[in-house]
């Protein structure tokens, strides 16, 4: 997965803002955790806009936003990121995906 | 929808301060529900519990910095109803208080989290928070919508935070 496009709404708390200084500890969920940060020092969050404006189905009535990584669009829509097991996961309408390192499976 | 962000990152907080102050216009404007709250920092890197509130208060408001929100869709060109803050007028936003309100405060939402994950807070449909357009034109009955630490944090540099609301 390509990250070129910078999400039009970014904020600086998106994306690392120094030398990473730690991994986000396992079952931290975003919402209410703001960031999630992977072992690559990716920052995981969510998009400012509903995922609905994009034409993105909400998972079971919950909000759903895009995700970005590192403030840059990925194309997913979800409702939580989430960190187990030493990896990150999402939870879109098609149910749970896993970040395999290259795109979520 | 029209839906608006107040944002400001990297700034130092005093002590026990209201972040964010927004106080919707008089009727017949629109009222404003909030879909969104955040805080984030980037200066401390140890572990450390943080409280939050969001609370109303009238008639009387912390001085803060103006803030006039921006659209959250690029393509709205037209402002919000809410401009920046000034002293006691209503449709204003404001952030980063210097000196707190007088005005007597209601907590609606609670919260603490831990600093390194920061905290966003995204109320489902039935959970958001609705400030109805004020009544009045004058500010002596006039509520408003504040975000607070009511403890001190351990760091007071490098916080973000911010509001998304929409005018309904």
């Amino acid at each position: 997965m390509d990250f070129r496009v910078r999400d039009a709404n970014f904020e600086p708390y998106m994306a690392p803002t120094g030398p990473q200084k730690y991994i986000t500890e396992s079952y931290v969920s975003s919402p209410p955790a703001l960031i999630i940060i992977d072992e690559a020092g990716i920052v995981w969050t969510l998009g400012m806009e509903f995922a609905r404006n994009y034409g993105a189905s909400d998972p079971r009535g919950e909000y759903c936003f895009e995700v970005l990584a590192n403030g840059h669009r990925t194309g997913e829509y979800a409702s939580r990121i989430e960190r187990r097991g030493g990896k990150i996961r999402i939870f879109t309408a098609q149910g749970f995906k896993r970040w395999n390192g290259r795109q979520f499976v | 929808m029209r839906e608006f962000i107040v944002s400001i990152s990297n700034s130092t907080v005093i002590s026990t301060t209201t972040l964010i102050l927004l106080l919707p216009a008089s009727a017949p404007n629109p009222n404003i529900e909030f879909l969104r709250f955040w805080i984030s920092q980037n200066a401390n890197a140890t572990s450390a519990q943080q409280r939050v509130n969001l609370r109303t208060q009238i008639s009387s408001w912390p001085t803060v910095a103006a803030f006039t929100p921006r659209s959250l869709k690029q393509q709205d060109k037209t402002a919000s109803i809410i401009a920046g803050f000034v002293s006691n007028a209503l449709a204003g936003a404001g952030i980063n208080a210097t000196v707190e309100g007088a005005g007597t405060t209601n907590i609606i939402h609670e919260d603490a989290f831990n600093v390194l994950n920061g905290w966003l807070h995204v109320p489902t449909p039935p959970e958001s928070i609705v400030m109805p357009a004020n009544a009045a034109v004058t500010s002596a009955s006039a509520m408003g919508l504040e975000m607070q630490f009511p403890s001190t944090p351990a760091t007071l540099t490098g916080w973000a935070w911010g509001c998304i609301f929409r005018e309904v």
